[in-house]
């Protein structure tokens, strides 16, 4: 059933952040072409089209969050909630279908945000740099690894994907608390994204002060590290809980 | 074999407002109730407790035997009171959806139905009217081959012309051991079709029987019941 769910979900996002993507490489290049190098003088079309790309690049951004919110929102919580939950399914594979999605369009979004500054401005030295770099990773991942640096890619990979995953969760709980009141709805949640970010900060202090003042956990940056993704890890699980709760016990559809 | 549908002590709260207070009722196979009750008398409520979409407070709701869940949402066929089809896919598409998700579903008899009501499946359902979104939505539902079909006012908010034909899609669209409860409280036109009568009056349940009970016990045809028991 997740499986449908993700087909489904994919068809409905990527409807409307699929020809953007494409959009803003293919701009990219064409204000590459006409810009020629970018030693040249800007003039008119060039101007043009560079001041398109970059509102392009910023509307990809937005619409991309939007989209997240929307499928959550309106999806589940607006008149399609009706068919959605009454399908032969759980909720938390709603859930974690909307996640899950929403997840990778943030990786591909960023990808080809970051491709199509590429192809706007790279010239030799930041590509010099750019290869330069890759090989020093390649080297050092071939060469000269050892168990910290190892470590290291271990954590890098795991903050990459629990940051947003805890951010898009907080988002997804802060909805489902507003969804409780009958008026006032996204005022409750924007309370609710603000209160839960507020008591995660605090808690994050509270437990770093634990493990290393009390228990005297030896400061390193691995321990820093370890210590903010196993926390992440905590809060996602309970903004998941809280989501799931509320969507399974306390829905109440308009 | 467990009724099709069974409350017992069935209570549903919000706040201080009772939407349904110690409902006890028990439908059986084979038959065509008529939910009856005027607007905000706890229709809807009942409706969306069997579906899962609300929890009772108190007491509790059985289908076949089950708590609403993922095994009851195989078998019961759901229309709600609104429209719930998105706006970015084609007829095609949401029918595919269905397919895709109900085992019941068949694919065959929805495309019959458009046919006859002449709705191209290429159409986007953005670019419909409320009534034939609402078409739409009905032959969804009713091509699924479930055992209980819940119909929230299944006729509401269409032409009195398209309510005969929708009622006559109904009742030539179910196999005879299925059960249909339709919420409505256009009592006259959906009459004749029903086997039993459900009244329910500000959350409680005042009246269940059958037709042809009302009609020989109270002289009297269940409009006219109706009216008499809901007088203002």
């Amino acid at each position: 059933m997740l499986r449908k769910l993700l087909k489904y979900e994919f068809k409905a996002t990527g409807r409307t952040l699929f020809p953007l993507y494409i959009a803003l490489v293919v701009l990219a290049a064409i204000s590459r072409i006409i810009l020629g190098t970018p030693d040249n003088n800007i003039e008119t079309p060039g101007a043009i089209s560079i001041m398109s790309y970059m509102c392009l690049l910023v509307g990809t951004v937005v619409t991309t969050f939007i989209v997240m919110l929307q499928r959550f929102h309106k999806n589940l919580l607006g008149d399609e909630g009706y068919l959605m939950f009454t399908l032969p399914t759980v909720p938390w594979k709603l859930i974690t279908s909307k996640l899950l999605v929403s997840l990778v369009w943030s990786f591909v979004g960023a990808f080809m945000a970051l491709s199509s500054i590429l192809i706007l401005a790279a010239d030799n030295v930041t590509i010099t740099a750019l290869s330069d770099i890759l090989t020093q990773i390649v080297r050092f991942i071939t060469q000269e690894m050892d168990v910290s640096g190892a470590l290291h890619i271990v954590e890098f990979v795991l903050m990459v994907l629990i940051m947003p995953i805890s951010g898009i969760l907080l988002i997804y709980a802060s909805i489902a608390i507003g969804h409780q009141v009958s008026k006032h709805k996204l005022l409750i949640a924007l309370g609710a994204f603000v209160g839960l970010s507020t008591v995660s900060m605090a808690l994050l202090a509270m437990f770093t002060d634990f493990l290393m003042v009390r228990i005297s956990v030896p400061a390193t940056v691995h321990t820093a590290l370890w210590i903010f993704i196993g926390f992440h890890t905590l809060m996602a699980a309970i903004y998941f809980f809280i989501t799931n709760t509320l969507l399974s016990k306390r829905l109440n559809l308009e | 074999m467990n009724a099709i549908l069974e409350c017992r002590h069935l209570t549903k709260t919000f706040g201080s407002t009772n939407a349904l207070w110690d409902v006890n009722l028990t439908v059986e196979r084979g038959r065509i109730v008529g939910l009856l009750g005027p607007n905000g008398s706890g229709k809807s409520t009942l409706i969306k407790l069997a579906n899962e979409l609300l929890t009772p407070t108190s007491g509790e709701i059985l289908i076949d035997g089950k708590k609403p869940g993922v095994e009851t949402k195989k078998i019961v066929s759901y229309l709600p009171e609104r429209t719930y089809l998105n706006d970015w896919m084609r007829v095609h598409q949401i029918i595919e959806f269905f397919n895709d998700f109900y085992e019941n579903f068949n694919k065959q008899k929805a495309y019959d139905m458009l046919k006859r009501l002449r709705i191209n499946p290429n159409d986007r359902l953005k670019t419909m009217s409320k009534g034939t979104k609402e078409k739409v939505q009905l032959i969804l539902v009713m091509s699924r081959e479930a055992d209980l079909y819940l119909l929230d006012e299944p006729i509401g908010g269409v032409d009195p012309a398209a309510r005969d034909y929708i009622l006559d899609t109904i009742i030539s669209n179910y196999s005879e051991q299925a059960t249909i409860i339709l919420s409505t409280h256009l009592i006259s036109d959906v009459e004749k079709i029903l086997d039993d009568v459900i009244f329910i009056k500000e959350g409680s349940i005042v009246k269940s029987s059958s037709v042809d009970e009302i009609r020989d016990l109270e002289g009297k045809s269940v409009d006219a019941l109706f009216r008499e028991v809901f007088k203002c």
